[in-house]
């Protein structure tokens, strides 16, 4: 494993220098209402990455209710930021929770999971 | 949760502890009419039969009739037969009657059957009367009645089966159509062609059976018995026996088998060729569950009830639990073609509205007059009343007092199936290659939410609280706790006051003084046109807490606020929110006065 996650409003260009985010809090939200928040991805490498964040974890359906996004626009249940260099932090990556209309009223967890992509020869 | 208890007892302290649910025999004395009136004949003491009714779905009970029997006489007479008040309910749409058929001591030796019509839009005139069915050695009486007519069955001295089919629209009674066996215990159930299903425990045998007949009233005549289940000997009893049809026309029959020494084992058989043949199904007691044995008679019983629905059927039982506390149960016998039978998983009854410790020894289902069946694919709109305590006296003249409650079976037992409404979620672990995400799903404001806490908050809220913090005047607060053990309705079915002080905005008066009129030297009731709004910081959430009390009323945490020599009511609490903060909280300030007491008035849950 070469990255490490970092809080979304970090503003600082360098993995090495950035502090690592430990997790993220999206407490109070309604069903059907969205509660959005970010995080960055710095390559701990020495090469070039794609990374790749999904939702997942014990709880199938707040998995089901998570998307991301980069963009704020356009939304996916997974997205890839592509091309991280060494010590490169990714650009911001949204992630935004919107529970269904019979969701349990509860509360609970998931767990964004990333993989490492390697873009191969050639880039 | 959305907080939808508002179900009030029937009766608090009924010294006749067979008043509702009979030991050994069946009363089919709780009727639900289409509108959702609620019906229901109970035993307050030795003889003193009250008839109660509901119009708003059990929240609040009449006492209708406190006459339908005075004397000492009914069916609990010592060294007669004396399992308790058989009451059965018939009302009829149609003629708007009202009956009431019970077991009565005729005085000499032996009981008769009377018959009470009451005018079901005049309950307050005088019934007429009649002893229908004289000399039945037990007083065991079961009816029932479809759109034409009604069904009076009863085992005759000779322990024959005796069936007297009763006009709705007059006081007539038809002379008995007798089926010659030796029968015990018995259950009928009718449909709309005149076919009324009979089981019955037969004696008559070198092995006791528990057999089926059917009789149909437009010949009318007998068809020949079936034998459900050959018991094997003479020891064997069959108790508390059931039967019902569902909408399928599957007859279904429920019973407790007793062998004579310790066991007693719950049974059910399922006919779908109107009662030819017969598949009989054990039930196998809950681990940890024991035979309950009734406390006066030391009788092993079951104090089985079964419902039928569209699609199936509700069987009920009572059993002692873990702790040896007696619990009544239901199962569900579900199908969707009339022909697979599912048996549903074991769920107890009352949870919310008795104590743990409560024995909960049976229950009488509200049933729907004539031949009318419940849809039993949400089980939770059925209602039942049940019975709380044991009593002492073979005669019920008891001292030890028994109350009566109902509900709703969606209160505890089978609650709503939105999966909003009960559940978790699991707590994940984390690893290098993730990030744990926290999350906590809110609802609507039926919760009792605090919003602060739970992270509704932003710049916003800290506007209000700083305004609040600044302008606000300073007010004393007291918070009283019902208590659930408690039984009355007052200010002393709460506990001490907690004391709070807090910031808030308070309106100013919002009433005149009164003017004294000179000509007629009255002057207005002023002091408690005295309603005002606060508005209460984000941070302070009034909690509330909504609870049954041992006296069977509906009690809920009472905030007072002082102010200017008076007392408030804080109620109707809203809170209110801008961009998805929690701003501040807006409630109703009513002054406390005579006729405000918030200590016993009457408040929906809805009422936040």
């Amino acid at each position: 494993m070469s990255f490490k996650f970092i809080a979304g409003d970090n503003t600082i260009l360098t993995t090495a220098d950035a502090p690592t985010t430990s997790g993220l809090f999206m407490n109070g939200v309604f069903p059907l209402h969205s509660k959005v928040d970010s995080f960055q991805i710095g390559n701990t490498g020495s090469s070039q990455k794609d990374y790749q964040a999904i939702a997942s974890g014990l709880n199938a359906e707040i998995n089901n209710d998570v998307d991301f996004s980069t963009d704020r626009v356009s939304w996916t249940s997974s997205t890839t930021v592509s091309g991280i260099k060494a010590n490169e932090v990714s650009p911001t990556i949204f992630v935004r929770y919107t529970p269904a209309a019979n969701s349990i009223v509860a509360s609970g967890t998931f767990l964004i999971h990333v993989d490492e992509v390697d873009p191969g020869i050639g880039f | 949760m959305v907080n939808t208890r508002r179900d009030t007892p029937l009766l608090i302290n009924s010294y006749n502890s067979r008043g509702l649910i009979i030991n050994n025999a069946s009363s089919n004395n709780c009727v639900r009419l289409p509108d959702g009136t609620l019906y229901a004949v109970i035993g307050v003491r030795w003889g003193d039969i009250h008839l109660y009714s509901s119009s708003d779905d059990g929240f609040s009970w009449s006492l209708v009739r406190d006459d339908v029997e005075t004397s000492a006489n009914v069916r609990e007479v010592a060294g007669l037969f004396n399992d308790g008040l058989e009451a059965h309910l018939v009302i009829d749409e149609t003629f708007r009657i009202l009956d009431i058929f019970m077991g009565v001591f005729d005085g000499v030796s032996q009981y008769d059957i009377d018959r009470s019509r009451y005018d079901l839009d005049d309950l307050t005139a005088a019934p007429t009367s009649s002893a229908i069915i004289t000399n039945i050695s037990e007083g065991d009486v079961d009816v029932v009645h479809n759109h034409e007519e009604i069904f009076a069955t009863v085992i005759t001295g000779a322990a024959d089966i005796a069936v007297y089919r009763c006009s709705p629209a007059s006081t007539s009674v038809s002379s008995a159509t007798t089926h010659a066996t030796t029968a015990g215990r018995f259950n009928t159930v009718c449909d709309e062609n005149g076919n009324l299903d009979i089981v019955f425990e037969d004696d008559s045998g070198a092995t006791y059976t528990v057999d089926h007949i059917r009789y149909n009233s437009k010949t009318p005549s007998f068809g020949s018995e079936t034998t459900i289940v050959d018991m094997g000997d003479t020891s064997h009893e069959a108790k508390d026996m059931q039967i019902a049809r569902d909408g399928y026309g599957t007859l279904c029959v429920f019973y407790a088998e007793d062998d004579g020494s310790s066991a007693l084992t719950l049974k059910y058989a399922i006919s779908t060729d109107s009662g030819s043949t017969w598949s009989v199904t054990s039930l196998t007691r809950t681990s940890g569950h024991s035979i309950y044995n009734d406390s006066i008679t030391s009788d092993r019983t079951g104090r089985c009830k079964l419902l039928g629905g569209r699609e199936g059927f509700l069987l009920s039982y009572v059993e002692d639990d873990s702790s040896n506390v007696p619990k009544t149960y239901v199962r569900k016998l579900a199908t969707s073609d009339g022909t697979t039978y599912t048996l549903g998983s074991e769920q107890e009854i009352a949870k919310n509205n008795t104590q743990t410790t409560d024995s909960i020894v049976g229950l009488s289902f509200f049933k729907p007059t004539d031949t009318k069946l419940m849809d039993l694919s949400d089980p939770g709109l059925v209602r039942a009343a049940y019975c709380i305590g044991e009593g002492n006296s073979t005669v019920f003249n008891d001292t030890v007092p028994v109350s009566f409650g109902q509900e709703l079976l969606e209160d505890s037992t089978y609650p709503s199936a939105l999966a909003s409404d009960a559940g978790s979620y699991q707590i994940d672990t984390t690893d290098s290659k993730s990030l744990i995400v926290n999350v906590e799903v809110i609802a609507g404001p039926n919760i009792d939410q605090d919003w602060y806490k739970s992270g509704l908050t932003g710049s916003t809220t800290q506007k209000y609280l700083r305004a609040i913090n600044r302008a606000g005047t300073s007010l004393r607060l007291l918070r009283y706790q019902p208590v659930s053990t408690n039984e009355m309705n007052d200010r002393s079915a709460y506990g001490a006051p907690e004391e709070f002080s807090v910031l808030c905005l308070f309106d100013p008066l919002a009433y005149s003084f009164p003017t004294p009129s000179l000509s007629t030297s009255n002057q207005q009731d002023f002091v408690e046109q005295d309603t005002r709004k606060i508005y209460l910081p984000p941070n302070f959430p009034l909690q509330r807490t909504f609870l049954v009390n041992a006296g069977g009323y509906l009690k809920r945490t009472v905030w007072l606020a002082e102010f200017g020599n008076n007392l408030y009511e804080l109620s109707q609490v809203v809170p209110r929110f801008f961009n998805g903060q929690i701003c501040y909280y807006e409630a109703n300030a009513y002054v406390v006065g005579p006729s405000r007491d918030p200590f016993s008035r009457t408040i929906l849950p809805s009422e936040t």
